[in-house]
This record gives structure tokens, C-alpha cells and sequence, in this order.
């Protein structure tokens, strides 16, 4: 007769100030004799959005079917490419004009997952709930955060950030209702305090005091986190360090990164802990992430990596112009290889994460990435072009199994992306949504061509 | 990205047709194509109800032979749109018409997925438009827009949107699938449609002499509407001109170059077409020409006339950038009240 007494599912490390630390699954929290559908673990949805377009000649895949030779931005994904489904011809309808004239930037950002066209305005927002929110309260309740909003740019949420849309178009993805965007994290210490429970409510002040004495939240937890590894094998034991290890790990990025900013800086207006070098702020905003799909502490977020329009440079690879005027290249081969550059830059960034989201294991030794399904893409096809149609767009992972991924399927023109997004919906369980923005159906994920 | 310039542009023209059926359907497109160099109208959608890939391609021969290789993408400037294809229905299979047209001819359709879905290219073109400034052309089976009313919010689309429908005899129905959607079609059509019967335009056949004389112009491998004609009956043969008649009366309405009857009820019995007249119905009929002499002038003045250079609207030549405002304005406009 098997005794064994499992820990709890959702189980937390606690300690003084009122830190607590998220647990992953651990085998020890699985009953000796649980069912697969017991153990089988949650599937993830995000979107992780980059603005501007692509350079779509060094995107786009010249072929249909099973996945091969990447293209040139999407090289850096090609250890991945088991892992993933390239799309052709998904279209947003609705970030096109349709008489409103210029605003593209505006209005792909905040058709993106709403699938609505804004109403053009600096002062009188109103665009739709996104499916992300829709799916958030869906399936939020299971988890303590119903979804996360990240960034890593811009969070105004007033004036006029393109041509009469207001910043609140270019600077949100997710929206609770037609009228609410739900403005993106973008602090990496308001992050971790979110997640881990430190500091939260404190004044600046007294914060920066803190933050300057700070321990490791590991040091608040270290009771608790001995009197665990007490009670767990040698299997969890590793485990446990290794996640441990990679909350020591943000820790220190967030240290850096301070360190960085009062170096560079001590007035900027750059929140605190915001890292300088892209490469680095990308990978503290996604080891954060990962620790929160992890421990299943959200199954639902957005990711929108810079803001829809915006001008940064790219110092880090050499490129000290600005990326839309960059964008807008006029077929000038320098101006095109250096978007080529931001593009493929930037899909580093996500092949890198990738490696981790793999390796992270869960209950049924599937990985965290075959248990997710993340878009990324973009709202502009060409940025030269500003056109809405055959948008940029990957999916990451296979949705606990739901979807096949390996190739590049490729869809009718036209085809809406909120057929997408509604086949989306129905993976993460959402009942009773028959249309969304301008879906004209579903979309079969596994269906290679219809030719 | 799609650029106006000031006011109101021509009339967008939704044409629908089982392509490839006969050279009615060509000369039509022929036809539109003609009033749009002319810019009394804009192609904004082309779908093929005929569920054939080589039927689309052919229609896209005559689209680029109008409009040029110049744009792949929709509502862009360029002329050249995605086709609507119907995957389902009946005769599916390729004409000699079809064979002819796209012989020595290139076109971009090598598969399904180069063509569009028909709902919502159709529902697409419609919200690019300027209220009531659509009108539909259909020229084949009811299958098409029928599927279009059930897209959700197409409806609400068409009643804003589309000014009028135009339907011509030829083709409309061929199956009792056939029938059942244009029954859909004459009871759920939010706006008015009018009917054009055979007899219609009867008396103004195209005549077969034009394809022999009035095309040379046209350069090598020559006008597709030719290699159509020729494919299609044994030369030289007038030819029925109902279909043209429907793109005609519905550009040129306010010519008056067709009567049209009192308002009705258009309705399906059987394989048949019945017009009911009664007050407060949205359907009318076209009736034959006063002077067939001016709608066959107008036929082959617009059939016969030369691919024209379309120039840009509105497009600036620099690059627009998005306009960043470092903070909020100080004083927000206040809304506009409403009555």
C-alpha cells in the first residue's frame, strides 16, 4: 500500500516582509498513484509583439510544409524549429485605414489582439477587449495573476502617438474593455516585487533604502526553503536548487542593472532596476516570465517588447539610428540591411529564451515550451509598406499537444488573424465564443495546405 | 496602407462571376475594367464562384492585363487584388475558355492559398468604402454573396456600404443549390437589388466583328478577351450581353440608358426567377433599352478601350513619420455633444 503524502500543488516558500516565493511543480507534490489528466500540466498562451514590421523580403519563407532552411531573421530560431509554426497570409483587416487615414502604427497595436479598429482619437479611447483578457477570465481564476503585461519601452497612456491615435493605442496590447488598455509592466523591480511579494506598497524612499541593504528574497525564504528540502528526494532537491538558482540569477540582473543606471545616469527617467543593453533587459523581463509560467502563477500574458512606433536605437548591434525612420527605408539597401539587423536582433533575444522554456521540466516530463503556445510576430507586414496583410507571425511551442508545429502553414489570403485567435481560445478552453473581431471562422492548426 | 484624396472616389465595384462559364463573364470584365480607366468606378473586389484555380488565374490575366503586375497587396494603390475563390460547388472544371486565357499569359495563382477566401475578401473590400458608395455585380451563381450573409456583421456591411446589387439571369442558377442561394440571396440582402432577365439586353448582342477588329492594338501574346472569344464559339458570333448589361446599368445608372421597372419582390420557384410587384418591395427589374443603339455604343466603348495609367491619389513622396507629442495636451478638446 502506497502511503506517500504529496505536497501541496500550489505551494509557496514564505517568509518575513512578506516574501513568498512561487514553487514549481515538484514530483512531490504529485500523488504516488494521480491519473495523467491529474499531472498533466496547464497550457500556456502569450504574445510577445515587436513594432515596426519586418524587412518581410529577409522574413518570409519561400516555401510551404515542413520546416527547413530558415530565413535570414529567423535563422537564429533554427535549433528551434521543431518547436515552431510559421504562418502565411494571416491578415489584421481592421489596422488597415478604412478611410481613417494615416495612424497605421496606432492602429495595428491596438487591433492586434482586439482584431477591432480603434476609434482615431488622442482623447476618446476605444478599441475591444483582447482575446488575451478574454482567455484571462477564463482561465485566470486558477492562477494568482489572471494575466501579466510586460514591456520594455514607453507606458504613456496620453497624447498623440501617431497621427492622431492616442499613446494608448501604440503602448498596450491587452485592453479589459473597449475603453481600459492594461499598460505593460515595465520595471523589472515592480516585476519581481509583483511576483515575490517584496516591498510592495513602499514609498520610492523608503524602497531605495531598501533596495540599497537588499538581501536575496532567497535569505527571507531560507527557513522554509530548508525545512522543504527536508521533505523532498534528491530529484526535487536539484530541482529546487536549480529554480533557487535562477531567482539568485534575476537578482543580480536587477542589481547590475541598477548599478548600470546610477553609472549612466542617476536622474534618468528610466525606472529603477531597467537595464541599458537590450539583450540583457530582454533576458531579465523573460527570466521573470518564465519563473511565472513556471510556477504557474500565470498562464496568460503580453509582451509587448517596444512600443509601436518608437524610435530606439540599437547601440548594442551598431546601429545608432532610430528604428521606424529606419523602416521607412525607401528600398535603400543600407537602411534595409540595418532593419534586417533589428529584426534578426531581436529573434535572438526569443531563440535564446526558447532554450530556456525547454529546459525547464514539468510533471509529466513534457517541457515548459510543449506546454505553451506563443505568438510572435508583429502588426505591420512592411514596415516600408504598412500593410496589414500576410502579417510576420510564429507560434512557438505545441500547446500541450494541441498543435504540430515544424512547418510553415500558409492560409488563404486574407485569412483573418482573429481566426487565429479564436482557434487560440478554444486550446485555452474558452467556452462559447463563436466570433471575435473579424473572425470568418476557425483556424485548423494542423492542416498543412489546402491546395 | 491606403491613401484618398480629397472627397469621395469613383463607385468601388464588387464583381462576382462563375468566370470561365462563357466569354460573358469576360466581356464584363472587360467592361469594368473599361469604366475604371475611365474612373466612373474602382475594382475593389474580383471573386470567381466557379471552384476552379484556373478559373481565378484567368480572371487575374484580365486584371493584370488592365491594371499591371504592380501590387500584390489589397487596397493598396495598384489595381491588381487578392481573387475571391469559392472551394465548393458546382462545375468545377476548366473550359477551353479558361485553357486560352491563360495560355502564354502569366499570372500569380500557382495555388489555393493565392487566392482569398470570398466572405471576407468581400466583407473586407465593403469596410474599405465610403458609405453607399459600393455597388455589386453578380454575373453567375448566388453562392458567394449568399455565404457573405452569414459572416457575422456583414449584413450591417452591406446596408452601409453598398448602394446597390445587380444581378444578371446568366448563370444565376444552374443546380437547386444554385436555387437555394439565390432564394438566401433575394429574401436576406439588406438594400436593393435589381434583376436583369435575358430578355433585358436581348436586343443588344455583342457583336462578334468587334473581337476581329477592334483589339490589334494590343500587344503580344494580345488581348485576352480575344483568345476568350475565340475559345468560346466558333468565330464570328454575336453574343449575349446580359452580363455587361448588369456592370453597365449599374455604373451608369443615372444615364437611364436601361428602364427599370416598379419596385417588386424577386423570389425563386423552381429553377425560375419571379419578380412580384408591390409597394415597399427593395428589388426591380431591368427592362430592355429604349435605344439599343446607345447601350451597344457603350459596350463597345468601354470593352474595346485600352488598359489606363492609373495615377497615384494622394501619396506623399516622403515617408510619413508618427507624430510623438513629448506629453499630454494641456487642454483636451471636449467632446462633441450630440443632439
Amino acid at each position: 500500500m502506497i502511503t506517500r503524502k504529496a505536497l501541496p500543488r500550489r505551494m509557496f516558500l514564505r517568509g518575513a516582509a512578506g516574501a513568498g516565493v512561487a514553487l514549481p511543480f515538484l514530483e512531490s507534490m504529485a500523488p504516488a498513484l494521480a491519473s495523467a489528466a491529474a499531472s498533466k500540466a496547464p497550457v500556456r498562451m502569450g504574445f510577445v509583439y515587436v513594432p515596426n514590421g519586418m524587412d518581410i523580403r529577409n522574413w518570409n519563407l519561400d516555401y510551404e510544409g515542413r520546416l527547413g532552411k530558415m530565413s535570414r531573421i529567423l535563422e537564429p530560431m533554427t535549433p528551434h524549429k521543431e518547436d515552431m509554426t510559421v504562418f502565411g497570409n494571416l491578415t489584421h483587416n481592421n489596422g488597415r485605414a478604412l478611410l481613417d487615414g494615416a495612424g497605421d502604427h496606432g492602429r495595428c497595436c491596438a487591433s492586434y489582439l482586439t482584431g477591432i479598429q480603434p476609434k482615431k482619437s488622442f482623447v476618446d479611447i476605444k478599441s475591444g477587449v483582447s482575446m488575451d483578457q478574454i482567455v484571462a477570465n477564463s482561465v485566470g481564476q486558477a492562477t494568482r495573476f489572471p494575466s501579466l503585461e510586460l514591456g520594455m519601452e514607453d507606458a504613456r497612456q496620453a497624447g498623440d502617438c501617431d497621427s492622431g491615435y492616442s499613446c494608448a493605442y501604440t503602448n498596450n496590447l491587452a485592453w479589459r474593455s473597449e475603453t481600459q488598455p492594461l499598460p505593460p509592466i515595465l520595471d523589472p523591480r515592480a516585476m519581481f516585487e509583483r511576483l515575490f511579494g517584496v516591498d510592495a506598497g513602499l514609498e520610492p524612499a523608503e524602497r531605495d533604502r531598501r533596495n540599497r541593504l537588499r538581501r536575496s528574497i532567497l535569505d527571507f525564504v531560507a527557513e522554509d526553503t530548508k525545512k522543504l528540502q527536508g521533505q523532498v528526494g534528491p530529484t526535487d532537491r536539484r530541482k529546487l536548487d536549480e529554480y533557487l538558482s535562477s531567482i539568485r540569477d534575476i537578482e543580480r540582473q536587477l542589481e547590475r542593472a541598477a548599478k548600470d543606471n546610477a553609472q549612466v545616469d542617476p536622474g534618468m527617467a528610466q525606472p529603477y532596476g531597467m537595464p541599458a543593453d537590450f539583450a540583457e533587459h530582454f533576458k531579465l523581463v523573460t527570466d521573470m516570465l518564465t519563473v511565472a509560467l513556471q510556477t504557474d502563477q500565470t498562464r496568460v500574458f503580453s509582451f509587448l517588447v517596444t512600443r509601436e512606433g518608437t524610435s530606439r536605437s540599437y547601440r548594442e548591434i551598431g546601429i545608432a539610428d532610430g528604428h521606424h525612420p529606419l523602416t521607412h527605408h525607401m528600398n535603400k539597401p543600407d537602411l534595409m540591411e540595418k532593419v534586417s539587423q533589428i529584426n534578426t536582433y531581436h529573434v535572438k533575444q526569443v531563440a535564446a529564451w526558447l532554450e530556456k522554456l525547454k529546459s525547464i521540466k514539468e510533471a509529466d516530463g513534457s517541457s515548459l515550451l510543449d506546454n505553451s503556445m506563443i505568438v510572435y510576430g508583429a502588426g505591420l507586414t512592411d514596415g516600408n509598406r504598412h500593410n496589414h496583410e500576410d502579417l510576420p507571425t510564429i507560434l512557438l511551442g505545441r500547446a500541450g499537444g494541441a498543435i504540430k508545429p515544424g512547418f510553415r502553414r500558409v492560409y488563404r489570403r486574407e485569412t483573418p488573424m482573429s481566426n487565429l485567435f479564436l482557434t487560440m481560445m478554444d486550446i485555452m478552453g474558452v467556452k462559447g465564443v463563436e466570433h471575435f473581431g473579424d473572425s470568418s471562422g476557425r483556424l485548423n492548426l494542423n492542416r498543412l495546405d489546402l491546395a | 496602407m491606403q491613401f484618398f484624396g480629397q472627397g469621395k472616389p469613383p463607385v468601388g465595384m464588387l464583381y462576382d462571376a462563375d468566370f470561365g462559364r462563357g466569354v460573358s463573364q469576360a466581356l464584363a470584365l472587360c467592361l469594368l475594367y473599361g469604366l475604371d480607366g475611365k474612373n466612373e468606378a474602382r475594382v475593389v473586389s474580383i471573386s470567381v464562384s466557379k471552384p476552379n484555380l484556373r478559373a481565378a488565374a484567368a480572371a487575374e490575366v484580365f486584371g493584370r492585363f488592365y491594371a499591371g503586375a504592380v501590387s500584390g497587396a489589397f487596397g493598396a494603390v495598384g489595381r491588381l487584388l487578392p481573387i475571391g475563390l469559392a472551394d465548393s460547388g458546382a462545375d468545377p472544371a476548366a473550359t477551353p475558355l479558361i485553357e486560352a486565357v491563360l495560355k502564354g499569359r502569366e499570372h500569380g495563382l500557382q495555388s489555393i492559398n493565392d487566392t482569398a477566401e470570398t466572405s471576407p475578401l468581400l466583407r473586407n473590400a465593403l469596410t474599405a468604402q465610403h458609405d453607399g458608395n459600393t455597388l455589386a455585380v453578380l454575373n453567375g451563381p448566388a453562392t458567394n454573396f449568399a455565404a457573405l450573409l452569414d459572416l457575422p456583421g456583414a449584413k450591417g456591411w452591406i446596408e452601409r456600404k453598398c448602394r446597390m446589387l445587380v444581378v444578371s439571369a446568366g448563370g444565376l442558377i444552374q443546380s437547386p443549390a444554385q436555387a437555394e442561394a439565390a432564394a438566401k440571396l433575394f429574401a436576406e440582402w439588406p438594400g436593393s437589388i435589381v434583376y436583369v432577365p435575358a430578355e433585358a439586353a436581348a436586343g443588344v448582342p455583342y457583336p462578334g466583328a468587334s473581337i476581329e477588329t477592334d483589339f490589334a492594338w494590343a500587344a503580344a501574346p494580345g488581348h485576352p478577351l480575344v483568345d476568350a472569344y475565340r475559345a468560346a464559339g466558333t468565330m464570328s458570333y454575336d453574343t449575349s450581353s446580359t452580363d455587361m448589361a448588369a456592370v453597365l446599368f449599374a455604373v451608369r445608372e443615372e444615364d437611364k440608358l436601361f428602364g427599370v421597372s416598379e419596385a417588386g419582390t424577386l423570389s425563386v420557384s423552381g429553377n425560375e426567377v419571379r419578380f412580384t410587384p408591390g409597394a415597399g418591395g427593395r428589388h426591380q427589374q431591368l427592362l430592355a433599352p429604349a435605344d439599343p443603339e446607345k447601350v451597344k455604343e457603350a459596350f463597345l466603348e468601354l470593352v474595346t478601350a485600352k488598359p489606363a495609367v492609373r495615377t497615384r491619389r494622394s501619396r506623399p513622396p516622403a515617408a510619413e513619420e508618427p507624430k510623438q507629442s513629448p506629453k499630454p495636451p494641456a487642454a483636451a478638446a471636449p467632446p462633441k455633444q450630440t443632439p
